[in-house]
């Protein structure tokens, strides 16, 4: 099932694409969170956008790093907004690099979010749910989809795990995020691999 | 030694009434962790006792290394037991009597070795999967994530080819699951030996290279395009 | 492959083993004091018959044994019995007739008139002068019988110095012990069938107690098996550690109970209570009997582990049972339907036939079957009465009960198979009773049935006149007389029947039941009684046959008797009857004022009786005065002549009350701890029900009523068949004659009954310590 996928439905793209990636992806902060991160990531001390980047990368952005763009033009509405401030400008062999700070508002944001839960969203329509449906009606081995899934979910969930291995702690819990609701996924899958039968009569 | 090095070749056991096996079928590579899925009374722990000879399944065949286990007699299967396979079951099938070092020096003092010795190569055991300290100590002295420890620590000491787990962190919080079960595959692929854990939990199926998956006593269908 | 070293794995054995007895020590250490119990039992048991046969051989060897005509060179000796506080006494009077350097074993020479000789205990008594016994003994004490001369260290024995004048004795004795000396106390030969019985009846619950005890701690055994099977024991090599196991407890158990026994056996036999004691030599301790039980016991130990485990497979996963209650057939119920059978077929064969052969064969054949029956169909019974009983009690607890024997009924039939196998072999046992009642002490009974028990009798040798007076007018009687003999005829001839004289009115005081006896009467026995064998016409002048004595010897001569109210009361005749005992066999009863001068009693011959006053304490008191009247050999009361005529079958009655006791004691012991074991195995599912919200006193109460399920229907059913089969017998013996001792018989039983609910409540405190929520994750 890939309605576990967190976040707006708009930054989430439906298109048919590799699974693992997908799923992967779940675990980052999504787009929406950019600019709360980086005042998280800014909160100890001024810095550049690269670095601020470089530092999103190696914790978040494992799977899916985010763009130079995206930071540039994030940092731009958060300065516009009063959130962080320009502390300096330096040149070191290459192109002009500010630094920014939090300003107070930027640290009342930044609480705030931190403070606020995240909506759960729930995507009963997912598609693997859909496939099963379809199968189902048009006769087709719906089993079959489950196991696939199943097949993949576990892949995934063993690359995750040998990642694990000897991985340091930050690391360890970004995966594990990531499992934990791999198996939230799983388990749908064998309540309804338990059910289908009865699936199968309430549809018909 | 190339080929699987044990295969249930479909198996049949019945339970009275109750089929427990109903055409299994499943081969383990040479050091290959493999995990048996399954919701509860699926047959899974059945399976694994059919591999491991502990039962005789009504029909089909087990064969380890090549020639049949499920005909043999219960002293070679206890042979097989000693010297090529540990177990590790959900609640440790410790002596509840011994303490954990002389739990874990027992299957190399039944295969010969010094007692001695013996409590030595254990002691070291403990330390490596971290439970040192409860060396003294009788299995109901234990937590449950130390005793698993010393439970894989007793499974693995012998070297044997084929480590058996039965929901070997079924009675575990998930965090001290999960820290057993790193330990324990990490233990057994340093050595080579071959696991067969059966669990219902895919998190801890994770750990293995291969899963199948039981239900109602068979494997489910390999799907078509996997 | 490598093979574990064969020394090895032995030595790994023995290790888990003792941690496993190091580790829960409790039931080892309960277990092995209940072997030792059992051990000690065993060898008192084992012991009893050597130990009477070397008791038996010392008092043989301390009676006189060679005699010699008279006149040759030897000893004069008159063995009496007399009676101190129930303890008898051995008096002996003796006389050495040309001092030929015979001495009775025990004395260092033969005391001369006026003296005696006293065994220590003896002396004891005799020294002080609250008991009398000086007076009844009278002389000078000059000496000590030794250990030759007791049959045990307490015992009562006196020699008495007499004149060979006075000696009623006219035998010489020339030597002791030997040939000549009788053997005494065999056994009856009603009780040759009862020893094989008596002998099942002790060992059954002895049997069961080490049964019980070798397959004791089964569940934490079978957790520890399964774990060493997961390891690669085989199933032989997990039976063998269990088999060691049992062994580690009972070898330890055998060992200490020799040991007890070895040592307390010499300290407590001179205290038993049989006459005199048991010197510590007699009580036999053989070391090969003690190295025969170290062997034995573990032996069958380790067979009813190895059988206990044979039916149930040890596999690494844990014991799978046998199908449990599947297994529960009604052929179970073939042997007791068979022995069932042969009982009746016995039953028909005895009715009337002569020839019991076949019929005894039958019963045997009866007794054994059913003694398996009953074990066999136990299980079957308590599955059936459970199911009956849960359907019809209401209440949780009976529900509970219920269910839990249903699912174990073997188990629970275990509980009471003990008891019901001694409920039907004391039936068996107790029914010997009454046949042994049937025989030589009959007169004497019925003696103490119409005079009282506590009627002193003694022979007159030698009337003492003033001793008399002074009986007569002691407080503490109430009554004296004195009965002789005499000849009396109808004319018709000289020879004539005897005839008891006595003082009416003196005997009336003593015996008020007999009526009709009064100054001038004449009473005769009815005419259908044996006692008037000799006819006797009363209608004409009677006459007393009296001895004459002259230069030339002595000659008969007849006397006629004064006026006579002749009577035939059969209102008096029991009475009569019974004093048939004391009178020796005599046609009746007449008033001594009736006879002429001539026949009247004499100084000596006759037989004093004396009432002692009611509720006299000092009984003793009076026996002395009545000795030293009367010279008598042996003063006893009715109580006692009847106590002795019943020595052996006293001795039957106390071996088989003292085996059912010890039954009785062993078999609590093993239900308690065959109970404790129980309650230990299902300990979760007791702590399951309590944390379920079921209150304590519920447990208990199902705890109760589930021994109680079990217990009443097999009870009820070996009770019933060992009435049956006890019946059978008395009918084969005496053509139903005799009645069953039906209050002994209730009483084993309800005890058998009583016990095992006794034994459960003894457990119930152990519910408490297990009803603890911290026993649920074990
Ligand atoms: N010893 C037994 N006796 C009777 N039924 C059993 C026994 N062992 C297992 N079963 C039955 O066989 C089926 C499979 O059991 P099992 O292999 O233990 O399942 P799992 O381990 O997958 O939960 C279940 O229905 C169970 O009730
Ligand atoms: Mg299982």
């Amino acid at each position: 099932m890939t309605g576990g996928i967190r976040g707006p439905g708009g930054r989430v793209r439906r298109a048919r694409r590799a699974l693992l990636t997908r799923l992967a992806t779940r675990c980052l902060v999504t787009a929406m969170a950019l600019p709360q991160t980086l005042l998280g990531l800014l909160e100890p001390a001024p810095r550049h956008g690269y670095d601020l980047k470089r530092e999103y990368d190696a914790r978040f952005g494992e799977q899916r790093p985010v763009k130079s763009a995206q930071v540039y033009a994030t940092l731009g509405r958060l300065l516009r907004d009063g959130d962080i401030t320009v502390v300096g400008t330096e040149r070191v062999d290459g192109p002009d690099r500010t630094s920014y700070a939090l300003s107070a508002e930027g640290v009342t944001h930044l609480e705030r979010w931190l403070a606020e839960p995240e909506p759960s969203t729930a995507h009963l329509q997912s598609e693997v749910y859909v496939k099963v449906v379809l199968a189902l009606r048009s006769g087709r081995p719906a089993e079959q989809i489950l196991d696939a899934q199943r097949d993949a979910h576990l892949g995934v969930m063993r690359g995750l795990t040998a990642r694990k291995r000897g991985a340091d702690l930050p690391t360890t819990l970004a995966c594990d995020f990531t499992l934990f609701h791999l198996e939230a996924d799983l388990r749908w899958i064998e309540h309804t691999a338990a059910r289908l039968h009865r699936l199968a009569e309430e549809l018909s | 030694m190339t080929g699987p090095l044990l295969v249930a070749d479909d198996l049949h056991l019945a339970f009275g009434p109750t089929r427990a096996l109903a055409g299994a079928s499943v081969e383990v590579a040479p050091g290959e962790v493999l995990a048996l899925l399954g919701p509860s009374g699926s047959g899974k722990s059945t399976l694994l006792h059919c591999l491991a000879g502990i039962l005789t399944p009504d029909r089909g065949e087990v064969r380890y290394r090549g020639t049949r286990l499920d005909d043999r007699s219960d002293e070679a299967r206890s042979r097989l037991r000693r010297n090529d396979f540990g177990f590790v079951f959900q609640f440790g099938s410790l002596v509840p009597e011994l303490t954990a070092l002389a739990n874990v020096a027992l299957p190399l003092q039944l295969t010969g070795a010094r007692r001695r010795a013996a409590e030595e190569q254990a002691r070291s055991w403990l330390e490596r999967l971290g439970v040192a300290d409860v060396a003294g100590k009788r299995p109901g002295e234990m937590s449950g994530g130390q005793g698993q420890r010393v439970a894989v620590a007793r499974a693995l000491i012998g070297g044997p080819r084929v480590v058996f787990a039965d929901e070997p962190t079924g009675a575990l919080d998930s965090l001290n699951g999960e820290l057993v079960m790193e330990e324990f595959t990490a233990a057994a692929r340093d050595q080579g030996s071959s696991v067969v854990l059966v669990t219902h939990e895919t998190r801890v199926a994770a750990y293995a290279d291969r899963s199948v998956v039981l239900r109602d006593g068979r494997l489910t269908a390999a799907p078509a395009w996997a | 492959m490598n093979r574990p070293g064969r020394r090895g794995a032995a030595v790994l054995v023995v290790r888990l083993a003792l941690t496993a007895v190091r580790r829960s020590p409790l039931p080892a250490v309960a277990g092995a004091l209940v072997v030792a119990l059992g051990v000690v039992v065993l060898l008192a048991g084992l012991s009893m018959h050597p130990t009477a046969q070397a008791r038996g051989a010392a008092d043989k060897a301390a009676m006189a044994g060679e005699f010699a005509a008279d006149g040759e060179p030897g000893l004069l000796i008159a063995h009496s019995s007399g009676s101190y506080r129930d303890r008898p006494i051995t008096a002996s009077l003796v006389a050495d007739t040309a001092g030929g350097g015979l001495v009775p074993p025990g004395l260092d020479r033969v005391p001369a008139p006026g003296e005696v000789v006293l065994s220590p205990a003896m002396r004891e008594l005799w020294s002080d002068p609250g008991t009398t016994l000086a007076q009844r003994y009278p002389g000078r004490d000059v000496g000590t019988v030794t250990r030759a001369g007791l049959v045990g260290p307490g015992a009562l024995v006196v020699w008495i110095g007499v004149d060979r004048d006075r000696m009623p004795e006219t035998r010489v004795v020339t030597g002791f012990g030997g040939a000549g000396v009788a053997d005494i106390a065999d056994m009856p030969s009603e009780l040759r069938l009862a020893v094989p019985l008596l002998v099942i009846g002790f060992l059954l619950p002895l049997v069961a107690l080490f049964l019980t005890v070798a397959t004791m701690g089964t569940a934490a055994r079978e957790r520890r098996l399964a774990a060493l099977r997961l390891l690669g024991f085989s199933a032989r090599h997990a039976r063998l550690v269990a088999a060691l196991e049992s062994a580690l407890v009972v070898v330890p158990g055998v060992v200490l109970g020799c040991l007890v026994f070895r040592l307390a056996a010499p300290v407590l036999a001179p205290h038993l209570p049989v006459r005199g004691g048991v010197w510590p030599d007699h009580v036999f301790f053989s070391l090969p009997v003690a190295a025969g039980l170290l062997v034995v016991l573990p032996l069958l130990g380790t067979a009813a582990t190895w059988w206990a485990l044979r039916r149930i497979d040890v596999s690494p996963l844990g014991v799978v049972r046998g199908a449990g209650d599947r297994e529960l057939r009604r052929r179970r119920l073939l042997p007791l339907g068979a022995g069932c059978l042969a009982l009746a077929g016995s039953a028909a064969a005895g009715h009337g036939a002569d020839d019991v052969t076949l019929a005894g064969a039958l019963l045997l054949a009866a007794v054994v079957l059913l003694l398996v029956g009953i074990v066999l169909a136990a299980p079957l019974l308590c599955r059936v009465a459970a199911q009956g009983l849960g359907r019809v009690l209401p209440g949780i607890p009976a529900q509970l009960a219920a269910a839990r024997v249903r699912r174990d009924a073997t188990g629970a039939a275990r509980l009471v198979t003990g008891s019901a196998l001694l409920v039907f072999v004391s039936g068996l046992l107790l029914s010997f009773f009454p046949l042994l009642e049937t025989g030589n002490a009959a007169g004497l009974r019925a003696l103490r049935d119409t005079a009282g028990g506590n009627l002193l009798v003694a022979d007159v040798q030698l009337l003492d006149t003033a001793a008399l007076a002074e009986l007569r007018a002691d407080p503490g009687v109430s009554g004296v007389a004195r009965l002789t003999q005499v000849q009396i005829s109808d004319g018709a001839g000289q020879g004539g029947p005897l005839i008891t004289a006595t003082d009416c009115a003196e005997l009336s005081g003593v015996l008020p039941a007999l009526g009709g006896c009064s100054a001038g009467s004449l009473l005769l026995a009815p005419a259908d009684s044996d006692a008037k064998a000799v006819p006797l016409r009363t209608d004409g002048p009677l006459q007393a046959v009296t001895m004459v004595e002259s230069a030339d010897g002595g000659s008969l001569d007849t006397v006629g008797l004064g006026p006579l109210t002749t009577s035939e009361a059969p209102r008096t005749s029991e009475v009569l009857g019974s004093l048939d005992e004391l009178t020796g066999g005599t046609i009746g009863l007449v008033d001594v004022s009736a006879l002429p001068a001539a026949a009247r009693p004499t100084a000596a011959g006759g037989t004093l009786l004396v009432r002692p006053a009611a509720g006299s304490a000092e009984l003793e008191r009076v026996r002395t005065l009545l000795t030293r009247a009367t010279s008598a050999a042996s003063v006893l009361t009715v109580d006692e002549q009847v106590a002795e005529a019943e020595r052996t079958t006293q001795t039957y009655r106390d071996i088989t009350l003292a085996a059912l006791g010890c039954a009785a004691l062993v078999g609590v012991l093993t239900l308690t701890s065959t109970l404790l074991q129980q309650v230990r195995e299902h300990r979760r599912a007791l702590v399951a029900l309590w944390m379920a919200g079921m209150p304590r006193a519920t447990v208990r109460a199902a705890t109760l009523l589930q021994s109680s399920l079990v217990i009443l229907p097999v009870v009820a059913l070996s009770l019933v068949l060992g009435l049956a089969t006890a019946t059978t017998y008395l009918a084969l013996a005496d053509g139903g004659a005799t009645r069953l001792p039906w209050a002994a018989i209730g009483v084993v039983a309800a005890g058998a009954a009583a016990l095992p609910l006794l034994a459960t409540a003894l457990t119930l405190p152990a519910l408490r310590t297990t009803t603890h929520p911290q026993l649920l994750p074990d």
